[in-house]
Order: C-alpha cells, then structure tokens, then sequence
C-alpha cells in the first residue's frame, strides 16, 4: 500500500477545529508544524496546526487554504524524536506499519469482493462500515411501536432483549421472524448479486438518488450505494486516475519522487516553533496506550497484567566527539537537559495551579489547628468584622481607614507609647486579615494603605502618622503626645540607672567568688537602641529615632564606643542629676534589703536546725532578735559586719 | 591618688554630645576635671593629648583623657575641642606658643594673678624686694627665694607670672640678650 494513503479526511467545523469522533478527545495542540513525507516535504503543507488527539494526529492549514489531513494512530508503528540541527528544525518521526496496512486491505478487499483492482480504499472501509452496520436489524416494539435494534448473530436462547422504550420484551416468534427475514435479505445479497433496481430502499423500496447513502424516506442505510456508485465512477474515470487518487487520496504533492532512508515508510512532523518534546511525549503516550489496547483486544494480557512503563532519559550517550562540533554537541544536550527540567518542573507548576483550590481549602480546614506564631491576634477576645466593601466605591479608603485604625487600637497601639512603622503596618495588617478570614483573602496593596493613611487628618482618626527626619513614617496614637513620650523615656533610663545602683551596691554585701557581679555592676551601662525598642515594642528604627529627638531635647546623653551606642539620662543637666536617686539612700536601702534578707533565711536555717536537732525553740529566746535588730539602726557601717558574723556559725558563706 | 569625680566613670562622658547645650555642659565639666586634677597633681603644662608635660612632683599620674575601668577614652578630636574650651571659654589655660600648639598648655588652675600675688606678698614677706633674683633661685635652689610653692615650676608659667607683675609695675626684668629675651633675674619693687 502506497504511504501516501495514510493521509486521510478529517471534518472541520465552522471556527475551523476538527470534528472529533465520540470517544475522541484532544490531548495536545500545536502550531507552527511543517509535513514531510518520508525525506520529502509535503508542498503547501508547511505551516499549520497539529492537533492531537487519542486516536489521530490531525494537521489544519495555518490559514485555512489547504484542506486539512490526519493520520490515524494506530497506523504508527513506532516514533521517534529528531533533534534540530542548524537550520533544521526539530522533528518528529513517525514509522507507518506495513504489514497491517496491507493486511487490512486484503480484508477489504476480501468484504467488498466485487471491487476491482485499484480498489477505491476509502469506499472499501465505508463498505466494510456498512456491512457491520447491517448485522444488526429492526423490531417493531408491539406495545410502543419502537424500531428496536438487535443484532444478527445475537443468542436467542439467551434473555431476549428488552424494548429500549418501554421495557416490555418481544416475543421469540417476532424476533426469530425478523432475523430470518435479514438473513434472506443478505444471503440473497451475497449469493445473487446486487438486485435489478439498485437504487431501491431495501425496506421501503423507494428509489433514492444514488449519491444517497440512506434512504431519504425511511432512513436505513442503503447497502449498494458503494458498489453503484463505484460503477458511476469506473465509467467515468480511466484505471490509472483511479490508481493515482487510491495512492494519495488527499491528493499530496512531494517536491520530488517519494523517498525513505532505509525504505521503511513514514512520515515527519517538523516543529518551527518548538515544542517537538512535549509532542513526542504525549504522542508516545497516545501511542502506547493504543498498543496496549491492540494488545487488550487480543487478549494476550491477563487481567492482572500492567504495563511496564520504560523510563527513558533521551540521552546521556557519551560521544565524545572533538572540535567545535564536540562543543556543540555539548551545548545541545546541556539544552535539552535544561529543557526537560524546565518543562517538567513547570508541568508540576501547573498541576499545583490546577490544585489550587483545593489546597486551599486544605489549608483552611488546618485553620483551627496551626497555633498563631508571633503576633498573638487574640481573635477570640477581640472580634473585628470583616471589612466588607467595594474596592471600587469612592468611599472604600475611608473604610479601610476605619478597619485599619479598629485594627490598630484593638492589637497593635495597645499602649500609651506604641508606635509601628508603615511597612509593620502593612505586614500585620496583612497577616491579621489572613488570620481571621482564612487564606482566600485578598490581602491590602501598599497603594491602598498609603492612601487611605492620608485621609487620616481629614477624618479625625484616633491616630496619626508621624514622620520622622529621615523620611521614616510611624503610626501612633493620636492622644501620645511627643513631649510626654519623651519624659517617659528620660524616666525609664533614670529608673534603670536608680535601680542598677541599687543592685551594684546589693551585690557588694553579697558573696561574690569570681569577680563577675564586680565587673557586671561596675559602673552603669546605659541601654542600647534594640534594649529600649523592646521594652517599648518599638521597632529598632522608631526607637533609634525618637532617641534621637531625646538627645535634641537634651534630656539623654549617648556614648559611642566600639562595642556600640549606649543612652544615658543627660546628668549634665542639674536638674535630670537630681531625679537620680541619691546614691547614699540608695547604698542604705540596698544594706537595709540585704540585711533583712539574710536575717531572714539565718532565722529559718536556725528554726529548721533546731528542729532537726529537736533543740530548743528559737521562738521561745528571742535572742535573734534582741541581738540583730539593733543592727539595723543607722550606724550601719559598724554592724554590719557583726550582724554577718553572727552567720559565720552557720556556716553560711 | 586623684580621686576623679563620679563623672569621670560616667561613658557618655567621652563622647562629644551632639546638642550643643549639653556639649558646653560637658566640656565645662571636663574643665572642672582638667583643673582639679592638675591641681592635686601639680601640674602646670599639659601636651594637647592630655599627657602631664611638667610637673613639680615626681609621681605616678594616672592619664587624664581615659578611663580604664570602663574602657573608655576621649577621642583626639575631642580632646582638642575640650582644651580649646578651656583655653577659650573657661580662660583657664594657655598655649605655651600659640604657633606652636604641641609645644604644651599652660594649665591656669590658679589664675596668674593669684599665682602673680602669691610670690611677691612671698618676696615681700622675706624682705627679697629690690634684690634681684634669678630664675634659679626663685624655682631650683634648695632654699627658694618664692616659697614651696614655686619649686620646680615651668620657666613659662614663671614667666607669664612675672609678666603680670610687671604689667602692675612691681618688677622689673632683667632678660638675656642672646636674642630670645629670657628672663634672667627678677627684681621686686
């Protein structure tokens, strides 16, 4: 059989896709492809879609003047993948098989019997259709009337069928009647030739025109319309014409004689535009799944048998060849590579879009488990509704004004001194709507936020935006007032300081073996940027430059050194050196705790010895106290060494 | 031993401030430092990086411009801007050569009027006027001419004293006259 005839006609509707067949679906699509016949280009056949389907690959005219073709795929007996090389574009092969073609046209031939040589292929399958459309018969339902079909060769010992329309069975008599009546018709079909009036209806006996395939009045198919029309044909056309047209039926045109390397038929796809690997993928695939149905058919696989699937990697074949080819070879597969990995790991991109929705759902059923990391919103305690607007209304940044500011008050400006950068602002805001709504939120562009924090003035919001010198902008509340805050931060550094003295001069009366209460309380070390930002919830930036502001208003001092910036209240100032404690008090109330403290756990190591020793009470002499307690009056330098004598007995140290 | 003030183990203390209110703070209190620490070290000249140049006692000096303790020092720039306040603001110093700044600071902790009035009440007191008296004697010799106070004191400092005396008209110079007019002998009237 001539390789040409592969070629076949495929239906295209009106938007120009192909008519595909019932249990036909498309798999991949493709423009930009060029046929060749064997070596050969296929003339005007040179760009155009490639559709391909589970059973066909289907080619359309880029512009729609060429008629378009198919080859069907189980005429393919195999493919294979052709790199591009300079100018020549990437193709793919496709080997036709041989021995089926012909074998298929010997049954052809075998059915139609009264074809003539050059047998007109195409005519020959709707023959073959024809006849296998005829093993089956009409019955006439006797309650509904309904033309049910049964086939010819069906077991009538078997359940007789059932009426499609109205579920009552026929009679065996009916049906064993309208089979006999069908197997005479045939039979005198086949043994006397065709009837004197071929244009008759088999059923109904009206003449038809002979293009007519089915009978204008009744429908059946009329049976000899090939073989009449076929004659119309002969006596029309001469032998060679007929041989030419059941060579190439779509009437193809090669730029030369056809020719094939080796002799083996088949049939190229060359892919200008790329994209011959995802083909060739999905046309194995295709393929494959076709053999393996062939396969199926023929039973030569049990139940249980499943497909060994051959992971080929297209390459690795190390050929080292030298020079700049050796080079370009080199860079070739090192492309491909990168190909394979791009297109597969965007193949699994698309799988997940394709999942979207339902990881996202996923997710949000997880809602209730995963615990909220950082920022605690507590949602429980504080409820917000959702803001639900328009974005479009001219009224929606107000509205996400108000929402942002509820926002604010309710979980983030909690306290007199809270302030949060924009851009902090922005992500827990953010973060909040994601954590009360549920991940299908849409979340607030920066363009929305900024615009709607600029109506803050004009709508009187209970807080307001502060820029700082170097452009940094916050927001706080609008009743903190930025002299206050900055009281507030002199006194925290003044009470820092006051209560390390405090502990300096503690630890001075405390036991201390290595040194390290000396070094720590040595001199006081003033608090660092990122120190205040965290008693303050204050982000760094915030901090450092309301610090800043501080050192303007000369209410702290700073000292750089390598081991970095460190705040101090500003002691030059008189009047700031007063509020620091007095360092003497301070000495005597530490002494004062200390001795108290210790006097403390004297009494309870003594009152638990006594007990152990079964002793007499403590609490019955009072001589801790009567010794202990004048220790405590003002001339303290003096006792206390004693008062801590008096705990050498115990061994405490 | 100079017990330096609180302050002196105070960090921010050797950083320049920013805000210039709190930097004349700052610096007053450095002069403060500057001038009770020369003061218990007798210290009459100072190099611009804080190191005693003369001093009237032979004695370990703990440095002026750091603190090891809290391992702090005053940057050079800032030690410059501290002894120009003290030369400038606070008058309390003086460079020896004013062309010549490494040359040493004269360190007024007491003013050269007093130091003026101490010697020639001294001189007065031991019937020294109108006898003239050398450099030698008035600072090197075994039994000073000025008093105790004067041992060993800079020929500078001397000399802006005397300079002062002068300028009241209660001493006349005798200068050298090798061509840089030192002071050779004093004469009290």
């Amino acid at each position: 059989m001539p390789p040409l005839s592969v070629w076949q006609q495929v239906l295209v509707n009106k938007s120009n896709r192909p008519v595909l067949a019932s249990d036909e679906h498309n798999v991949y699509i493709k423009d930009g492809i060029g046929l060749y016949q064997g070596r050969l280009k296929i003339k005007k056949y040179q760009n155009g879609r490639l559709y391909l389907t589970n059973r066909r690959i289907i080619w359309l005219d880029q512009n729609d003047q060429q008629r378009p073709i198919a080859v069907e795929l189980s005429a393919i007996e195999r493919i294979e993948l052709v790199e591009g090389f300079l100018r020549s574009s990437p193709k793919i092969k496709a080997f036709l098989k041989q021995n089926e073609e012909t074998s298929i046209k010997g049954e052809a031939m075998d059915v139609s019997g009264s074809t003539p040589k050059g047998s007109f292929d195409q005519l020959n399958v709707l023959d073959a259709a024809l006849r296998l459309r005829s093993s089956t018969v009409t019955w006439v339902c006797v309650i509904c009337l309904y033309n049910n079909l049964i086939s010819t060769d069906c077991d009538l010992n078997a359940a007789l069928p059932t009426c499609i329309s109205c579920g009552i069975p026929p009679s065996r008599a009916q049906i064993e009647r309208v089979l006999a009546e069908a197997d005479e018709l045939s039979r005198e079909l086949t043994l006397n030739g065709p009837p004197p009036n071929l244009e008759a209806c088999p059923k109904c006996t009206f003449v038809n025109h002979p293009s007519m395939r089915y009978c204008e009045l009744c429908g059946t198919a009329l049976r000899l319309v090939s073989s009449s029309l076929m004659k119309r044909l002969q006596s029309l056309d001469n032998p060679s014409s007929l041989s030419i047209i059941s060579e190439n039926p779509m009437g193809l045109i090669l730029e030369d004689k056809e020719e094939y390397t080796n002799n083996i038929p088949y049939v190229k796809f060359s892919f200008r535009k790329g994209g011959e690997l995802a083909s060739y993928q999905h046309l194995l695939e295709e393929i494959q799944s076709i053999q393996w149905l062939a396969l199926e058919a023929k039973g030569a696989i049990n139940g249980e048998g499943t497909k060994i699937v051959e992971l080929r990697e297209p390459s690795p074949q190390k050929e080292l060849v030298g020079g700049i080819r050796g080079l370009e070879k080199l860079d070739q597969l090192k492309r491909k590579q990168n190909e394979m990995v791009l297109s597969l790991s965007l193949d699994d991109f698309e799988q997940l879009m394709y999942k979207a929705q339902d990881i996202l759902n996923l997710a949000s059923t997880f809602k209730t488990v995963i615990k909220p990391q950082r920022h605690s919103f507590n949602i429980e305690g504080k409820t917000m509704p959702p803001l639900l607007f328009n974005k479009s209304s001219s009224l929606y940044h107000q509205e996400l004004l108000r929402h942002v500011s509820e926002f604010l008050l309710n979980f983030e400006l909690t306290s007199v001194t809270s302030m949060i950068t924009l851009q902090d602002l922005f992500a827990s805001y953010n973060r909040f709507l994601i954590l009360s709504q549920g991940f299908g939120t849409e979340l607030i562009p920066p363009q929305d936020l900024t615009k709607s924090l600029d109506l803050v003035d004009k709508l009187k919001m209970p807080i307001r935006l502060k820029t700082y010198l170097s452009g940094l902008v916050v927001v706080a509340r609008r009743s903190h007032d930025l002299q206050s805050l900055h009281r507030v931060l002199l006194q925290y550094l003044i009470d820092e300081e006051n209560s390390f003295t405090y502990e300096k001069y503690k630890s001075e009366l405390l036991a201390d073996n290595d040194g390290y209460m000396r070094d720590k309380y040595r001199v006081f070390n003033g608090l660092t940027v990122s120190q205040i930002a965290d008693h303050y919830g204050w982000s760094p930036a915030v901090c450092a430059e309301e610090l800043e502001l501080c050192l303007e208003e000369q209410l702290l001092v700073v000292d750089e050194h390598i081991s970095g910036t460190f705040y101090y209240a500003n002691v030059f100032d008189p009047t700031i050196l007063a509020r620091l404690a007095n360092e003497e008090s301070q000495k005597k109330d530490a002494q004062n705790d200390v001795l108290a403290q210790q006097k403390l756990i004297s009494d309870k190591l003594k009152t638990t010895y006594d007990a152990d020793q079964n002793l007499i009470r403590v609490s019955d002499y009072s001589f801790g106290l009567s010794t202990s307690v004048p220790s405590l009056s003002p001339p303290l330098s003096g006792s206390l060494p004693d008062s801590l004598n008096q705990l050498n007995g115990l061994r405490f140290t | 031993m100079f017990a330096f003030p609180k302050i002196h183990s105070f960090p921010p203390f050797y950083t320049q401030q920013q805000n210039s209110t709190v930097r004349e703070n700052q610096l007053n209190e450095w002069g403060q430092l500057i001038l009770a620490y020369c003061q218990h070290h007798r210290i009459l000249t100072i190099l611009p990086s804080g190191t005693a140049m003369a001093t009237q006692e032979e004695a370990e000096i703990p440095p002026l411009f750091e603190n090891k303790l809290i391992e702090r020092s005053a940057a050079p720039e800032f030690r410059r801007s501290i002894l120009n306040h003290l030369i400038h603001k606070l008058d309390r110093a003086q460079y020896v050569d004013p062309k010549q700044q490494d040359a040493g600071i004269l360190i007024f902790w007491r003013t050269a009027d007093e130091w003026a009035r101490m010697l020639y009440e001294q001189i007065e007191k031991t019937g020294q006027t109108n006898s003239v008296l050398t450099v030698y004697e008035l600072t090197q010799l075994d039994e000073l001419a000025a008093g105790a106070e004067f041992r060993n004191m800079d020929y500078n400092m001397l000399a802006r004293i005397v300079e002062v005396l002068v300028r009241q008209g209660k001493a006349q110079v005798l200068r050298s006259d090798d061509g840089l007019g030192r002071i050779e002998g004093v004469k009290m009237l």
